[in-house]
């Protein structure tokens, strides 16, 4: 009854480890969470940072990326996104859908406005 | 017995094909910069105009394993299923070409270039354009000696809401020869003995529209949008038992729901776009091809090898909060990306676009008139 019991208990482990996910933490982490995010230096307070998300909302997915900047620069940084796409995956012969959420942007910590090497004039945006 | 070895073989041929990681860009050297100098830049005439992207459904896989029949009820279903957004996507297109026809397109890169090209009494360094001309690669595919090439393709989103404009450039000498900046730990692939001297990528992303919401009107407007698109040459409704009646019904049901589906939107937004004569589109493919003039110029006497595993690089900042940045990393690492500040949603490009039925004739009749100059060849040789 007891090895019974010890088994069930091994069996019931695997089963949720096998599950087992997490909804926010880095993407080279050994369980890949639901919002994962991966940020690459590039100076001192600098960084891009990515959030990869395998669903949820466009909402959660930028706050997401708030907390993560928040996580690194404390309460004051920059934010510049450059990217905000679902890349299209394939499937079938011919098929295609859209893929999982990604923003990724250059983030600098402080309150000052991140100082880009070269400014340029350029157009006004459609739309704006 | 045998397999084992043949086993062993197998995978340690694999591990010799496996090709290193490079980008694709193929900066210039140093030397060929100053060998170059003054150049002329020939834009590839664009045949498609502006491309409507969709999502293409396929459901083969599950169909296959019932034979026959499943594949054949599949087909049918995928068919209805795809009509829809197929037949929006080009409906789109025929209207983006009525207002910003592909010669539009055309026009305005030469424009955007040809302010790159300077003053006759102007003291140039490195590469400077001296020349801005235009060619049609469909009749003279080949690459042309000593010209920098530039080709363009233009996209609107799934859902209309983001304008993508590629460029790819190239440039091929006759007096010089590509060598391959990058390490590789055996020996050099064939892909980097040959070739261009010079490749890049420059890529625009507009800034996104407003996703409209879903409201009693914009209902009445979206049936009424997806009927019109149904009507046949005569403007009569198809018939409720044929393909096109049912693929109808089926999107008039969808339309009635409380979802907006992004290829709904994308009947709206394509019209945004339109609005006073195609102004807000033509405004972002004038920035499109201003950026890719500025940043060419700029790329070509650049002689920085880039690195699949290097960091992107921010070049400018504007008050917008538009971006222009060098990728860091991958194969895109060294070629250029415009794209707006304030990102909100998150922006598809579908596996399938659909072109103008202008532009789809023009495609055909300069296939059709290359088929008939290559026979000829054949038949005088």
């Amino acid at each position: 009854m007891r090895a019974n019991f010890s088994a069930a208990f091994c069996l019931g482990l695997i089963v949720l480890g096998g599950c087992q996910t997490i909804e926010y933490g880095p993407l080279s982490g050994e369980i890949t969470p639901i919002y994962g995010y991966q940020e690459t230096p590039t100076r001192e307070g600098e960084y891009i940072l990515l959030v990869r998300a395998l669903g949820g909302t466009p909402e959660t997915v930028h706050f997401m990326w708030d907390r993560r900047a928040q996580e690194l620069c404390g309460a004051e940084y920059q934010k510049t996104l450059y990217r905000a796409e679902r890349p299209t995956t394939s499937y079938g012969y011919y098929g295609g859908a859209p893929g999982n959420m990604v923003l990724e942007g250059f983030l600098h910590c402080g309150a000052a406005a991140a100082e880009a090497p070269a400014t340029a004039a350029t157009p006004a945006p459609a739309g704006s | 017995m045998k397999l084992l070895p043949a086993l062993v073989l197998g995978s340690l041929v694999i591990g010799c094909a496996t090709v290193e990681p490079i980008p694709n860009k193929r900066p210039l050297t140093t030397e060929s910069i100053q060998s170059i100098g003054k150049v002329k830049v020939a834009a590839s005439e664009n045949n498609r105009g502006v491309e409507k992207s969709w999502f293409m459904t396929d459901s083969s896989a599950a169909g296959a394993q019932y034979g026959l029949l499943g594949a054949l009820v599949t087909g049918v279903m995928d068919a209805i299923m795809n009509a829809g957004p197929s037949k929006r996507a080009q409906q789109a297109a025929n209207e983006i070409a009525e207002l910003v026809p592909a010669d539009a397109l055309n026009v305005s890169l030469i424009t955007a270039l040809q302010g790159q090209v300077p003053a006759a009494d102007a003291v140039t360094t490195g590469i400077s354009i001296n020349e801005v001309g235009m060619s049609q690669k469909m009749l003279a595919p080949k690459p042309v000696n000593d010209v920098v090439e530039v080709s363009t393709s233009y996209t609107l989103s799934e859902d209309a809401s983001a304008f993508r404009m590629i460029a790819n450039v190239s440039y091929q000498s006759s007096k010089l020869t590509y060598a391959t900046p990058y390490k590789f730990k055996g020996s050099v692939p064939k892909g980097q003995l040959t070739g261009p001297l010079y490749t890049n990528t420059f890529t625009y992303q507009s800034a996104q529209l407003p996703i409209p919401t879903l409201t009693a009107d914009l209902k009445t407007r979206l049936a009424a949008s997806i009927q019109d698109s149904y009507k046949t040459e005569t403007g009569a409704p198809p018939a409720p038992d044929s393909q096109d009646g049912k693929a109808l019904a089926k999107e008039l049901e969808a339309a009635r729901d409380e979802k907006l589906t992004k290829d709904e939107i994308a009947i709206f937004l394509t019209r945004n776009w339109l609005n006073d004569g195609g102004a807000l589109l033509k405004r972002e493919i004038e920035n499109a091809h201003s950026f890719v003039a500025k940043f060419l110029v700029q790329d070509l006497n650049s002689s920085a090898v880039p690195s699949v595993t290097g960091k992107d690089e921010l070049l400018e900042t504007a008050s917008n909060g538009r971006t222009v940045r060098r990728v860091g990393a991958g194969p895109e690492a060294g070629s250029y990306a415009s794209a707006p500040g304030n990102l909100t949603s998150f922006t598809t490009y579908g596996n399938a676009s659909a072109i103008s039925k202008v532009s789809a004739e023009k495609i055909q009749k300069l296939s059709a008139s290359r088929t008939k100059s290559t026979s000829s060849k054949k038949k005088k040789t």
